[in-house]
């Protein structure tokens, strides 16, 4: 190319030439010292990038939100360089690694396997008016409990690619999630999580929506935006219809069936995101209910047994931990069980 | 010079420079900064195999090889390590399964999480993990000839009613004809309720009276409730041992081989005529194997590969080590994909 362009210039004055070749190259060398300071000023990755494993050099001014975020996409993923490292924060010149893959499949541990509790907090609109104030107040307490302690709330998506085997997933890993989808549940308790920036699951009814005391679809599109993942909750008419003294018949069952699959489309139309998980309660019935919702397309399932979750659970019965909102922190803490000790050696 | 002309040369060079970058900030780790580094990734692959975690050490040891791949302390480290974790998973994945065969749920959970920590790819364990350590949402049932949904229904639920759940589980029509040999899911209709304990010596009773009545189905049903309640109740294990190898002996004589095996894995401890049945039933499950497999070549020459991958499904039942009916299989099913894609194309 730079051949072509200097060919271009006529020869017939050496010296016109000369000063017409300077004036053309040096925007050029200018812009070429540009582009060279630009890349002079990329982040200082001193070591060369393996392809699992990234070693690199804290810089003066770097802390790990800033690694985490250069090296991994978020500053939230701090908690793999602390892991990996067995660091709390980083010093100028040290020297660390960084996993880029899942470097430990199902949070397995030669002392034992990481649990996963996903808490179930019920419909706040059916608390009495009086106490509501005061449970916004318990509900804060909780959450704050978990931030102080340690513990990483992680959405349920990254709770599937865990069970999946497919991502590691922080130690004290949490999954909140609300059957509610009320107006109240706007008001009060969204604010708090989007302070702790603690990403969410809403289960929803789609055709309660928008109804007396409930959200609208922009209230919950407001939600989804700020880290809130809503999915769907099977309705009380459909669990209903599946009445244990009696037998189902196949056309109640393929209508049930169309009923879920009408909804879970409804909310990923209006809400713009995939739709996945159906929650349902009561143990019985249960795999007529799992049949139900892998033919209407979701692709887990989250009960109300109670306890914690390995990775090895079905992923369409899903324990979830009943909470009560007005918890004290001692009551709370007994809801989230970590980590299963045992000698896996 | 045309300003295009100098455009196109900015973001050449821009493209370049960018390139360029990486290859100058990979150089630096060629040069004297990657001695820190190697010794780094050393001394954490050593900590990490003091402690046992096999695949992190593994992790440190490669990633030192894509700085030097001839680092010879590397390099023999990575294929004794290696060595070392497959051949430990694979002995805790047969401790594992021994432990299934002889109902140990705990020893077997254990055993398989070992597999899986050593060794994160072994899907077998992943598998039987999640099939055996989650209640059944279906049961497998290869049907005989001559069965109707309406005897499974009766078979499995006690009623006629059942058969349209069966039908609408199996994608069947409600009044289908059933072809065999084929497999069909039950879903399991409600969470068995919980045993009381008191009912021990009832249930025990009425075990030791079916027992004498040769009704040995019903003994496996009371035997595997009374041993969820107490797995080392040591007459119910007398008692489901007998049944098995009664029920065995029936299967062989019917040439049920399958079913045979299934019953005769399940009986803990040693059995009087055990052994020896077990050798003739591996006799004539190789030899029913074989013309299962000559059936399923048939049918693969006379292009029906869905009836030939059956008929080697079948030989996999009955001799799961049958290298040649797993081959076939994979060949028959990439057939069977590549004219799918061809159809819908």
């Amino acid at each position: 190319m730079l051949t072509a362009f200097l060919g271009a210039i006529p020869r017939a004055d050496s010296r016109v030439a000369a000063g017409r070749l300077a004036a053309r190259v040096c925007p050029l060398l200018w812009l070429s010292l540009l582009a060279f300071l630009t890349a002079a000023c990329a982040p200082p990755l001193q070591v060369r990038p393996p392809s699992e494993l990234l070693a690199i050099s804290v810089g003066p001014d770097e802390n790990l939100d800033d690694l985490a975020r250069r090296y991994l996409g978020a500053a939230d993923r701090r908690w793999i360089i602390q892991d990996f490292n067995a660091i709390e924060s980083a010093a100028p010149d040290q020297l660390l690694l960084i996993p880029r893959r899942n470097y430990r499949p199902g949070g397995l541990t030669p002392d034992g396997y990481q649990m996963v509790p996903v808490l179930a907090y019920p419909d706040i609109s059916t608390v009495k008016s009086e106490q509501v104030s005061r449970i916004a107040d318990r509900f804060r307490r909780q959450m704050q409990y978990l931030n102080t302690e340690g513990y990483h709330v992680v959405g349920i998506h990254q709770m599937a690619a865990f069970m999946a085997f497919e991502a590691t997933l922080p130690p004290k890993a949490v999954v909140l999630t609300f059957d509610d989808q009320s107006r109240l549940f706007f008001d009060l308790i969204y604010p708090i999580l989007r302070t702790q920036q603690f990403p969410a699951t809403l289960f929803i009814e789609p055709g309660a929506v928008g109804t007396e005391s409930m959200a609208t679809w922009s209230q919950l599109t407001e939600m989804m935006e700020s880290g809130i993942s809503i999915q769907y909750r099977m309705p009380r008419a459909v669990a209903q219809s599946l009445n244990p003294a009696r037998f189902p018949k196949q056309s109640d069952l393929a209508q049930a069936v169309s009923v879920l699959a009408r909804d879970r489309l409804d909310i990923e139309t209006r809400g713009g995101q995939p739709c996945r998980y159906m929650a349902y309660s009561g143990d019985q019935m249960a795999a007529l209910k799992i049949l139900l919702a892998e033919k209407a397309g979701f692709t887990g399932g989250f009960n109300l047994a109670g306890g914690s979750n390995p990775f090895y659970r079905h992923p369409f019965a899903i324990q979830r931990e009943p909470v009560s909102w007005d918890e004290a922190p001692k009551a709370f803490q007994n809801h989230l069980l970590v980590f299963k000790a045992e000698v896996l050696r | 010079m045309s300003r295009p002309l100098i455009a196109l040369y900015l973001v050449a060079s821009l493209v370049l420079l960018g390139f360029a970058g990486d290859r100058c900030r990979y150089a630096l780790a060629q040069g004297p900064d990657r001695q820190p580094v190697i010794t780094t990734l050393a001394e954490k692959a050593a900590t990490y195999e003091a402690a046992d975690e096999i695949q992190l050490a593994l992790l440190c040891w490669r990633s030192i090889l894509e700085f030097d791949p001839e680092h010879q302390e590397a390099l023999a480290n990575r294929q004794r390590l290696e060595a070392q974790a497959q051949e430990r998973a694979r002995a805790s994945y047969q401790a594992g399964r021994a432990a299934l065969a002889q109902s140990r749920p705990k020893d077997a959970r254990r055993a398989l999480l070992v597999t899986l920590r050593l060794d994160p790819r072994f899907l077998d364990a992943r598998r039987q993990l999640e099939q055996f350590m989650n209640p059944p949402v279906y049961k497998w049932y290869r049907i005989e000839p001559g069965e109707s949904l309406a005897d499974l229904s009766r078979k499995f639920y006690r009623t006629a009613d059942g058969a349209d759940l069966i039908a609408f589980a199996n994608d069947l029509p409600a009044n289908a004809q059933l072809l065999t040999p084929r497999m069909l899911k039950i879903p399991v209709r409600a969470a068995p309720p919980p045993y009381k304990a008191q009912k021990t010596d009832h249930d025990l009773a009425r075990a030791r009276k079916l027992s004498q009545a040769g009704r040995h189905e019903k003994v496996l049903v009371l035997t595997e409730r009374l041993r969820r309640a107490d797995p080392k109740l040591r007459e119910a294990v007398q008692l489901e041992n007998r049944s098995r190898f009664t029920l065995g002996q029936r299967f062989f004589r019917q040439r049920q081989y399958i079913k045979a095996k299934q019953m005769l894995d399940g009986i803990q401890g040693k059995y009087p005529g055990l052994e020896a049945l077990r050798t003739d039933l591996r006799v004539q499950s190789q030899k029913q194997a074989e013309v299962h497999y000559r059936d399923g070549v048939k049918f693969f020459l006379n292009d029906e590969l869905e009836r030939a991958v059956e008929n080697w499904r079948l030989v996999l039942g009955l001799d799961p080590d049958h290298e040649e009916a797993a081959a076939s299989i994979r060949e028959a099913e990439t057939l069977l994909q590549k004219l799918k894609t061809v159809e819908e194309e």
